[in-house]
């Protein structure tokens, strides 16, 4: 560790940069958001302030409960699901089987898409006369399951959780994946020698091994999964009957279609404040480990 | 190359960069859709328009979508940028409140063409007297109905609501692969919205009065009740498959015009189908235009569409604008841009050309244009979304349409208590 | 070792059922797009009256999604995209070294508020966002764009180059101090060298975050000059009408590039994680 006044100045000195960018276009930002937050600011008025008006409305308000759980089932169910998804992935990609290679070029394709391209994509699958899902189902005699399923109270939700799995899981593959070929070889061939199963292999070798890169995945899209307004606005819009709002399409709502900024930002420094909880106790938690 | 030299070129680079930003504030910014986004007409459109005008436009028109338009107008109008905006009349309403638009009177008194604009298309964008835009086209939604079916099965165009339902039923139930009717009814899609006011102006011309100083809901719960009620046979009659639930407009338009329903209530534009393969083309050609059924309660009346054309408060220039809005809305160009989208003109002598009096099509939708009811100018965001969830609520069974009237009766009148 | 049949054949049935799962989507809209509209709507799987065309992919390259150019889009794209893989990767050198090697007060605070950015809903942020950058006169420019870019790829970047600086032993840096190179040599005769692959990881997600974003090129861009892939492929989705085949033609060209890059820096991908990520 590089320990005396002189460079440490340099030490400061060369993170300015990034300081500055975040300071400009992350926390000047978020800050005027903040003190935006206790205001009544919209497009129709000027703001003034109003103290804890509009965090009480939140809190008071059962749609915003009922968002809140769904964000937090969709957000449990999309990042464990992509995670073990992905790791069996990874787990697959480090065999020694036929065709890997042109698996490996071509998983990388659903992370690359753009979201609207996707979301088109999907609707392709699962229009009610079009989609191939539906398609497939009247040719193999199970016509009566036929349905628009973006538009099923019961199917649309997990529809929304396999695009979002459909999306990630194949970037925590490629994490996992590198991290596995990292794993000395040797820590295996002792543990074959002593007759320890595959099971016991995985437990006690791979996953404590894998613990950095599955933080560094798993933190980064519980957040990108909680902000995510998009793949659902455009999809079911929040529908049907609500069954698929979000905290980020209410609040996209609140912001765009409602032009209530200030509301619409006390809503989002809730969220921020569940996400940094969240991500504090993590981070601790797998150091705590070390 | 070493990496000392690629940091010090990239940064020299974005230095540079930083540096020559372009900025031509002589050049005027019209935004509109019939200039951006993919259609049959936009080609001619574009030339037409570049090619006749007498001002230094910007060849960059903007956002293609009405959604990221209005996202965009309201982030940046105060920066002057656009001069001039197109829309649709919801966002005039909000604009407008919001202080980002012009409003027109002292333009519209000298303006020479004022004698050409039908009256009730001028009422729509009028707010307490202050006229806010001059509209380029307008619309009703009708009954359009496949002429070919409707002769086979010697069925008869439904003129009230209880015939609808029986006609559309009948069509589910003999008719092979085609449903008899369809409702948009996906969370947050404005079609749906403007198909529930459709047949909700027939039993009540307004929604809400803003003629007092606190707005009232005009709209009873009995009135929103019929109109649920009208959903509820529908879906549960068969007469709209219940595959379609939660369709958006897109369902709807392509599902029309690919043959999968006999009746729809749509505006004009699915004109345009008719360019994009023979089938739809087809299909346009079979299809016969009626007045929406009318309630035996009722008075016709249906869903009235106009675009205005808006100059932006703080353009640097209102002058100019107001000639840019008068260059895209003046005779030829109205012809050339609605005669191609199959919409009808608020212009007298567009309408009174050839090119539109000969058009089966926009003649059909013109001998109803009178029965358009022009929506009450209060910003429809909030009403909007609680119709479209009692429309939700209603088809996924979440209670009987009588329950459900009455608490979208309550949430109209809280959201009136806040406008 | 050798593995059982049947373990084999299992595991052959789940690497096919993943890649399917993945594929399956872009394999029908890859199909689509050369498909004509009405064989689209036809809901049947085979029937393609007038066989299978290109013609999706002219009209995306003549049209270009409205009155623009596709070819200018695309070449914004990769101009905007590259620049901000550059300085994001040199900022985050810096910042990561700087993290990684010097006793900084607040060090942990600022490593997690790093990830606010990735906390409050963007969409919240555009009004300020554009007044910050309307300020600067950045508007519907290049570095305007850029600079949103930069934030939306420097967390991770930082993050993933610490990572890797901090699996480099500490004795190298001491060994070159002691020949008398000062802290910035030392970044860029050794440990840089080391630590190389997992900048390549660091550049190919700020190119891609950079490729993919719509939200901020759609504020910050007003012209021609400056509009992207995401926001051509957006004109295609009309208000009254779609270009469907457009749109899966405009979709698979936008994905193509990707692809190449993906591909030519796989090995260095994987190389790259590996040698760092697990370390940290």
């Amino acid at each position: 560790m590089i320990n005396n006044k002189k460079n440490n100045l340099k030490g400061y000195l060369i993170l300015l940069p990034t300081l500055l960018a975040f300071g400009l276009i992350i926390f000047y930002p978020t800050v005027r958001a903040f003190i935006q937050s206790f205001t009544n600011a919209s497009i129709y008025n000027e703001a003034s302030f109003i103290g804890l008006e509009n965090y009480i409305k939140v809190l008071n308000n059962p749609e915003f409960w009922t968002a809140f759980m769904h964000t937090f089932v969709l957000v449990i169910l999309a990042v464990s699901l992509q995670y073990i998804l992905g790791m069996a992935m990874a787990l697959l990609l480090n065999e020694d089987l036929k065709g890997l290679g042109w698996v490996k070029y071509t998983i990388m394709i659903p992370w690359v898409i753009p979201v609207a391209s996707t979301v088109v994509m999907f609707d392709w699958l699962v229009l009610p006369d079009y989609g191939l899902i539906n398609m497939i189902l009247k040719n193999i005699g199970l016509g009566h399951l036929t349905r628009y399923w973006f538009g099923d109270k019961n199917f649309a939700f997990p529809l929304i959780v396999i695009m979002h799995v459909w999306r990630n899981m194949p970037f925590y593959a490629i994490t996992l994946y590198a991290g596995l070929k990292s794993i000395p070889k040797y820590y295996y061939e002792a543990a074959d020698i002593d007759g320890a199963s595959a099971w016991h292999k995985f437990f006690y070798i791979t996953l404590p091994n894998l613990k950095y890169p599955s933080m560094i995945v798993i933190v980064l899209h519980v957040l990108w999964t909680f902000n995510n307004f998009d793949f659902i606005y455009l999809s079911t819009g929040g529908g049907p009957v609500g069954s698929t709002e979000v905290l980020a399409t209410q609040i996209y709502q609140t912001a765009w279609n409602y032009y209530e900024y200030g509301h619409a930002s006390a809503m989002g420094i809730l969220m921020m404040l569940v996400m940094m909880v969240f991500s504090i106790f993590y981070i601790r938690l797998v150091r705590s480990d070390d | 190359m070493s990496i000392k030299k690629s940091l010090i070129l990239s940064l020299a680079l974005f230095f540079v960069l930083t540096l020559t930003f372009s900025s031509a504030a002589e050049e005027l910014v019209l935004w509109h859709t019939s200039f951006t986004s993919e259609w049959s007409g936009l080609d001619e459109t574009v030339n037409f328009f570049e090619n006749n005008t007498n001002l230094d436009v910007s060849t960059d028109y903007g956002p293609p979508l009405y959604r990221d338009i209005s996202q965009q107008f309201i982030v940046q109008a105060k920066t002057g940028n656009p001069d001039v905006v197109e829309g649709v009349l919801e966002q005039m309403f909000t604009y407008a409140k919001a202080g980002l638009i012009m409003p027109l009177n002292d333009f519209w008194k000298g303006y020479e063409d004022k004698d050409q604009y039908l009256d009730n298309v001028m009422d729509a964008v009028t707010i307490d007297g202050e006229i806010y835009a001059i509209p380029y086209n307008t619309n009703v939604r009708l009954l359009l109905y496949r002429k070919s079916i409707f002769e086979e099965y010697g069925l008869e165009v439904p003129t009230n609501w209880d015939e609808l339902v029986e006609t559309a039923s009948y069509i589910s139930e003999n008719v092979e692969g085609m449903d008899g009717f369809m409702f948009t009814t996906k969370e947050r899609e404005v079609r749906a919205f403007q198909e529930f006011m459709s047949f909700y102006l027939q039993l009540n011309k307004s929604m809400f009065d803003v003629s007092g100083e606190n707005v009232k809901v005009t709209a009873t719960v009995d009135q929103l009740e019929e109109v649920l009620n009208l959903y509820d046979k529908m879906f549960s009659s068969g007469a709209i498959s219940m595959d379609n639930r939660g369709a958006d407009w897109k369902a709807l338009d392509y599902g029309y015009t690919s043959g999968n329903q006999a009746m729809v209530t749509v505006g004009p534009w699915i004109w345009s189908h008719r360019y994009e393969d023979e089938a739809r083309a087809e299909v346009i050609d079979d299809t016969g235009i009626a007045a929406i059924p009318v309630n035996k309660n009722g008075t016709p009346g249906t869903y009235m569409e106009v675009k205005p054309i808006m100059i932006n408060k703080y353009t640097d220039n209102p002058e100019k604008a107001w000639n840019l809005v008068k260059e895209v809305t003046n005779k030829d160009f109205q012809l050339l841009v609605d005669s191609n989208a199959g919409v009808l003109s608020p212009r007298k002598d567009v309408m009174a050309e050839p090119k539109m009096a000969d058009n089966w099509w926009l003649q059909g939708f013109s001998k109803f244009a009178d029965t358009g009811v022009a929506l009450d100018p209060i910003s429809w965001e909030r009403p909007q979304n609680a119709i479209i969830g009692a429309i939700q609520e209603v088809i996924y069974d979440e209670g009987s349409p009588a329950e459900i009237a009455e608490k979208l009766h309550q949430e109209l009148s809280d959201i009136a208590a806040n406008l | 070792m050798h593995q059982k049949k049947s373990t084999l054949i299992l595991k052959y049935i789940a690497l096919i059922s993943l890649t399917m799962f993945i594929l399956v989507p872009f394999i029908w809209l890859f199909y689509s797009s050369f498909r004509t509209e009405s064989a689209m709507f036809s809901g049947k799987f085979f029937e393609n009256p007038n066989g299978l065309m290109i013609k999706h992919y002219f009209n995306v390259f003549q049209s270009g999604g409205g009155t623009g150019n596709f070819i200018g889009y695309f070449k914004n794209s990769i101009l905007i995209a590259s620049i901000t893989t550059i300085v994001v990767v040199t900022i985050s050198v810096f910042g990561a070294y700087s993290l990684s090697r010097f006793q900084l007060k607040f060090k942990n605070a600022f490593i997690i508020t790093m990830l606010l950015s990735n906390m409050f809903p963007w969409v919240l942020l555009v009004i300020p966002i554009f007044g910050l950058l309307f300020s600067m006169n950045l508007i519907d420019s290049y570095a305007g764009i850029i600079f949103t870019h930069i934030i939306l790829g420097l967390p991770f970047s930082i993050w993933l180059i610490k990572g890797y600086f901090d699996g480099v032993p500490k004795e190298l840096d001491e060994a070159a101090m002691i020949d008398g190179l000062g802290p910035f040599q030392t970044l860029i005769k050794v440990i840089l060298p080391v630590a190389a692959p997992g900048i390549v990881v660091a550049s190919f997600y700020s190119f891609m975050v950079s490729w993919g974003d719509f939200l901020f090129v759609s504020v910050i861009s007003q012209s021609m000059a400056t509009k992207t892939l995401p926001i051509g492929l957006n004109n295609f989705f009309g208000s009254t009408q779609v270009a469907w085949g457009s749109i899966n033609a405009a979709t698979v060209i936008s994905i193509i590039p990707t692809i190449l890059l993906f591909s030519m820096l796989q090995k260095w991908i994987v190389e790259g994680l590996t040698s760092g990520a697990v370390k940290g």
